[in-house]
Parts: C-alpha cells; structure tokens; sequence
C-alpha cells in the first residue's frame, strides 16, 4: 500500500475473509518451522463479509488459550486488524510482530517433527 | 468473422483438464517495466521457478499484462505444455482478470491460474532492502506454484441483475445519478434524509467562477427529479439496512414521519402563519428562524411541509379545521419502513462543513462577527435570511472591512486537522470577497492564505481579475489570533509572510473559509453497505486513477464529495462517472460470480449446526440425506464463500473453493507435503 516499507521477512497468503482461516492453518505453520503467525482482517464491525471477523475473533481468542498450553510463546500468533486503506498502520503492525519475533528466536519447538 | 479466423476457431484445440493430471505449470515473471525487474533480478527468479516441482516452463517478459506478453502464455497453453499457469507481477486486484481471460481465450478453465503478488508484496513494499525482496519474491513464487497443483477446474456462476439503482443522498451528484439512469430507462430510489432535494448546492449564492445563479442551475434539475417517472423519490428517509449483494441487493428504507400527509398536503403555507413556535432554521445555519411547521426553502422539491416533533408542542392549531383546510396534520404518524430490490447502489452522501469552535485562537462562536464561510454565503444569498445585503451579526451594519482566513481545518499536519486541501475554498472565498466589492466598492477586503489554489478551468482567471479589477488584498500568512476590539470588531495578529513582518489588522468582520469534512456518519453508511474509507474519512475508490467510481465492494459505486473533496462540474462529473459505471453493469443483465462457494464433504459432517449459526447469509441448512443422515447442505445462491463455515469446522468438513485447505496447507508447506 502506497509502497511504505516494511520487513521483508513476512510471505502473505490470501483468503477471502480472517473467517477462513482455520486454526489448523496456524498449527501447521507453526509444526512447519515458520516463527510466527499473523492474521489480518477487517476492523470488527467493518466486515466486508458482515461478520467473519467475528467468529475469527471468538475463535481466536481460544486458540491462542491452546497455543499457550503447549508452551508456544503468544507473541508467536498476532491477530491484528487494518482496512485496506490502512497501508501505514499494516506495516507499522508488521514492524512490531518481527520485533517480537526477533527476540523470541526462531522456532524450534516442534523441530523433531521435520 | 473472416473464412480464416473461423478456420483457426476450429483447429483451436480446447483444452479439456479434469483435475486428474499430472500438474504442468507454466510461471511467467514479469519484468513489469523497472517495478519489479528494478528491485530483484528476474532472470534468477525464472531459473528458481524451473527448480519448483512439476513445473513444465518458466519465463521471463518485460509486461505479461500486454498483448504479446499474453500470447506468449496462450501459446504455451495451446501448445499442450502447461495446464496451470502462475503470473508473478503485480496484485490480483490488477491483472487477475486479465489472466483469467488469457487462459479462457486459450482454452483453459480461468480458475487453472494463480498469481503471485511480488510488486505490492515484495518489490514494492522492501525497495530499500533488494536481498531481502528477492528472498520473498522466491518464496511467493514458491507458495503460488503449489497452490496451483492444487487448483481444480471450476465453472462460473451467473447471476441476473435487478435492473434498478439505490442512491443515497439527493444533492447535486446523487439527483444527476438518478437523472442519467432514469432516463437510460432504469427505476431509481432516490434517498434523502432532510425533507427536499437539493443538498448543500441550495444554499449557495453564486457559483464560481462563472458566477451562475445556484439556485436557478440547480432547481430545474430538482423538478425533472421529481418529474420523472423512473426515479421513485423518497426525501425525509433513510436507507437502515441493506443485505444482499452485486445484482441483488435488498435495502431498507425508513420513511421518517412528516407528521403531515404529504398526499394531502397542498403546499399552502397557512399553517406556518400560525404555528406559534420560533426555532433556529438549519438551511440559513442559524442566521435566521422558521416555525416548527416547516418547508427548508422556498424552492424545496418536494414542497409539502414537515413538522419537526423536537420543537413542536402539539398545540394543534395547525390541526384546525380553519387553518389546515385539505385537513393534512397526523401527529400520530409512525415511521414506515420499506424493502427495495435494486442491482446497483451509488453513494452520493455528500459533505459537512468542518467546525472551527476547536480553533479558539480564532474566536468562531465566542465573537459574534466571526462567521464560516457557509453562513457568509447565506448572507450573501439574495433568496437569504438579508435579501443579498450582507450585514454582521451584531449590529446589523455592513461591514466596512472583511477579512477571510484560508485553510481552516485543511492542510493541517497537526493532531485533529485535517491534511488535505478540501479544493473548493481559495475559489468560494475569492468569490465572496468580489461578490462583496460588488455590493460595497469602497469596502476594504483582506484574504489571509497559504497559497491560492485555482486549478479548474476558468478559476486562475477569476482568480487574477479578483486582485486586479476588484482591489481585492491578498496576503500570504497565517493568522496566530484574534481578538475583540470595541464595538464587536475584530483584531487580527498575523505575519506576512512575503514581508516578513508580524502586522496587526482591525476589520469589521472576519469569515474563516472552513474545508469541508466527510459526514459525521459516513462510518455508520460504510458499514451499513459495507464499503470502505481512507485514512480522510472519505468513502475509497477501488483504484485512484482507473477506477474512481467504483468502490471495492462490487455493484456498489461513489460520487460527489462523498469520495473526497471536489466542486460542482466535478461532483457532477463524477456523478454521471457512477451512473455509467451502474448502467454498464445492469446493461449486461447478469453478473459472473466467482465460484468460490462452500461446500461439504457429508462424510466428515456430523451435522452439529454450528456453521448455520455462524453463516450471515442463511445460505446454510441442515438436511436429512438419506446416506449420510442429518448434515449441513449449503446453497450456492446464497453463498459468498467467505469461510467462516469452514474455518470454524471442528470436523473440517467443510472446503471453499478456490481456498480450499488442501491448497492452503501446500501454500504453508511451501509444496512440501
């Protein structure tokens, strides 16, 4: 957006709505050896599928309960939200997940199972 | 068609893939002039892509979005090399149909095709850092190839369109909308939410820079509005719900109670005589008084009377029999809510004017001969509360000496201003200022500014006859305060700037030429037809330059002052821009949809309901299968493929097409699997 940079160590993937995506997902980036996990949707109440964000939300909130019950750092799984006309507020998010990320390490908790 | 160009239809082989194959891929890296090929080397990207599995051929051109960067891909296809193709290149938001249409003239299902985003995600957005975007570029590559092994092939979906358009709001941009489809032949819901047509337009005086009568350009258009028989006029209403989506959209109207029949009503204006109740009128900005019983204008279309229950004390005289002879006065009307079916929507909602209370180095609101430029313009109006002879608040004098400040509340930088230049006031004060000398010759007229931007056709023109022939002062400075001088006048503290001297001026009345602001409640319409707003406020175009109508939400179009600041040609501009864009959409009858719809797998569904509760759009059921026993059926219809079914299925029983979790878990692994 408006080309303002951002690390380059972040590889987006798309789905139609935060909705879609499936904790599943998320487990198997982490058991695949990415570091971290961002999802990006919609401000909540700006859904542009009325309410997917929502049940991401509600979901998301219990993943990250499970995540932290197999020791998996929550700075590793962001949930964050930014309209599409957000350009500066997305990279500033993705500035701060690769902090966090940089100091918690590379992840290597599941690394057995490579 | 010619003999040859039918022969070549013939010999066209279709390439028929059934999803069953063995996966070719073909990835095509473009150069895309130096956005990309600037930033990372293409070359080593194409040698990187013919390492990636199952890839038959990768190449290299400077635009694949051209015509001969398309041929090379349908060669590729025809030649029976490759039955998946991936563009690396720019956004799908930007070539993804163009792609999609390569692979359909080539024979090949459209949805075959994956493009990998390595300008906004990749060569753009890490310019400063070369390896680094090379790296991503890499990966992206890598991701779209194994999402497209995944890819199956799938038909499109058509939907009809309802040949009709909702608009909402009735200023000048939304009435020429209405105009242009009506008499294109399309029904048209013309929504307003005060009592007439006419928006901000109505209350101005002149129009620059030919100085126009407002009011006499704009109320003939109102009548052919109200006169036509496609356009179904619904003032005093607003849109509550809309639900649906391109093609068929169901809105909700509520049609707030006028408290007179507006069938009987005759428009007379005896009731107004005797309503006993005296209130701000909102039209003249507080500059003047109207009844509780009201019309907002006299050239208000429609021209039937609106009783406001705020200020209304139900004394019931207009009820009598002697003053209200058609007997039109219901002080029990209700609200009425109605559904409209509708293919298009075009927001046309329009502007408030910015507040300058906030600025109090200015004193608005706290010294009575500091006005915004929109009252100026009431004043100055000869259909205004002064017949045309501006006077100042407070004694009712004119004024010997006026100063306008420019840029309030636009190009401001600091916390609560608003960035922007909001276009329209260096003309309208200029234009005031001359309308003034016209008036008073021997008046003294300031015009505090930044710079002068008078960038229309006919504007640097006025601009410079406004110096030259009307002895009209500009000075270029901020003003740091002002203060009150005896009898009300104002004193102002600024710098000019070209002189650079600090200077103390005494006029009799100040105006602060106010930007304009998007509506307080643009956010609650952006979420009730779900489209989305920049950073300004504003409603955001789907692309800034190609598709400034066009909102990111399909069917659903902008216009006027509602997209961003503009004056009246370009509102009206933009305004006939959307009823194109909505015509040309409901021309064609019927829409493609995407085909990406959920579906089930009834083996893995144990009929828990939990993606009915969860489906906005009621496109999901539970069924009795006789095989299968209680589980959830979706309808396609009614589908929009969102994924919050599926992402939120414990039994993972439910996919969506185009992504599907199969393609999304190789997109994770990399096509490790």
């Amino acid at each position: 957006m408006s080309r303002i940079q951002y690390p380059s160590n972040i590889r987006i993937v798309r789905v139609p709505c935060s909705g879609r995506v499936n904790p599943f997902f998320i487990i198997k980036s982490l058991l695949r050896g990415w570091d971290g996990v961002v999802v990006s949707g919609c401000h909540p109440g700006d859904c542009h599928y009325v309410s997917g964000n929502l049940v991401a939300r509600r979901r998301f909130a219990i993943l990250q309960d499970l995540l932290n019950l197999f020791g998996i750092e929550p700075d590793r799984v962001t949930f964050m939200w930014s309209s599409a006309s957000e350009g500066d507020r997305f990279a500033n998010l993705i500035k701060k997940v690769t902090k966090n990320i940089k100091r918690l390490g590379p992840n290597k908790k599941f690394e057995s199972t490579w | 068609m010619t003999e040859a160009k039918k022969e070549l239809e013939k010999v066209k082989k279709e390439i028929v893939v059934t999803g069953n194959e063995k996966p070719q891929v073909g990835v095509y890296v473009c150069d895309c002039g130096i956005n990309i090929a600037g930033v990372v080397s293409v070359p080593d990207l194409v040698k990187y892509a013919e390492t990636l599995p199952d890839v038959a051929v990768a190449r290299e051109y400077k635009f694949f979005c051209s015509d001969t960067g398309q041929n090379i891909i349908k060669e590729d296809i025809q030649s029976g090399l490759i039955n998946r193709v991936v563009v690396a290149a720019c956004s799908p938001r930007m070539h993804e149909p163009t792609f999609r249409l390569v692979c359909k003239e080539a024979g090949l299902n459209q949805f075959l095709f994956e493009q990998a985003n390595i300008r906004e995600h990749s060569t753009w957005v890490h310019m400063k850092d070369p390896e680094g975007a090379f790296e991503a570029a890499k990966d992206l590559i890598k991701m779209s190839v194994a999402k497209a092994r995944e890819l199956k092939p799938l038909e499109v979906k058509t939907v009809s369109i309802e040949p009709a358009c909702l608009i909402i709001g009735g200023g000048i941009a939304g009435m020429n909308s209405a105009l242009d489809l009506a008499t294109e032949g399309y029904k048209v819901y013309l929504v307003e939410r005060t009592p007439t047509i006419g928006g901000h337009m109505a209350q101005l005086d002149k129009t620059f820079p030919t100085m126009d009568c407002s009011a006499c350009i704009l109320t003939p258009r109102m009548v052919d509005v109200a006169r036509n028989e496609n356009i179904e006029l619904l003032t005093y209403s607003e849109v509550v719900e809309v639900t649906g989506y391109v093609g068929n959209f169901e809105a909700t109207i509520m049609k707030k109670p006028h408290y007179v029949d507006q069938e009987a009503c005759t428009g007379c204006g005896v009731c107004v005589d005797y309503c006993p109740v005296v209130t701000g009128n909102e039209f003249d900005l507080g500059l003047a008084t109207r009844k509780a019983i009201y019309i907002p204008f006299p050239q208000a279309v429609p021209g039937k009377y609106t009783i406001d229950m705020d200020n209304c004390i139900k004394c019931g005289i207009c009820a009598r029999e002697d003053v209200c002879e058609p007997d039109a006065i219901r002080y029990d009307e209700e609200p009425e809510y109605m559904k409209v079916k509708v293919g298009t929507i075009i927001i046309a909602t329009g502007w408030d004017l910015y507040d300058p209370t906030g600025l109090k180095q200015y004193g608005y609101g706290r010294y009575p001969n500091v006005i915004d430029g929109l009252q100026m313009e009431r004043l100055l109006s000869s259909t205004g509360p002064l017949d045309g002879k501006p006077t100042r608040p407070s004694d009712l004098k004119a004024p010997h000496s006026i100063a306008f400040l420019q840029c309030v509340g636009s190009r401001n930088f600091r916390e609560g201003g608003n960035q922007y230049c909001s276009r329209v006031c260096c003309m309208y004060a200029t234009k005031q200022a001359r309308q003034y000398k016209e008036k008073h010759p021997d008046a003294d007229v300031y015009i505090f500014y930044m710079d002068v931007r008078a960038f229309g056709k006919g504007y640097e023109e006025f601009y410079e006859s406004a110096g030259k022939n009307y002895g009209i002062n500009y000075i270029r400075g901020r003003i740091a305060e002002v203060s009150e001088g005896e009898d009300h006048s104002i004193i102002i503290r600024a710098e000019d700037t070209l002189l650079q001297e600090p200077m103390e001026l005494k006029v009799d009345m100040f105006v602060l030429s106010c930007g304009l602001e998007s509506r307080s409640d643009a956010g609650e319409v952006a979420s009730l037809v779900r489209v989305q707003r920049s950073s300004d406020g504003f409603f955001m175009e789907a692309h800034p330059k190609l598709r400034p109508v066009d909102t990111l939400t399909e069917g659903i179009f902008i216009a006027g002052v509602a997209q961003g600041p503009k004056d009246i040609p370009d509102s009206v501009a933009q305004a006939k821009g959307a009823a194109s864009s909505a015509a040309t959409l409901m021309a064609k009858g019927e829409v493609e949809m995407e085909p990406f719809f959920a579906v089930v797998r009834p083996d893995r569904c144990i009929g828990c309901g939990m993606c009915v509760e969860n489906c906005t759009y009621g496109a999901i059921e539970l069924i009795d299968d006789r095989h299968f026993g209680k589980i959830a059926s979706i309808n396609q219809a009614l589908c929009k493929g969102c994924g919050a079914c599926s992402g939120n299925c414990r039994c993972s029983a439910i996919d969506i097409f185009g992504f599907t979790g199969e393609q999304i878990f190789s997109i994770i692994m990399g096509g490790e699997l």
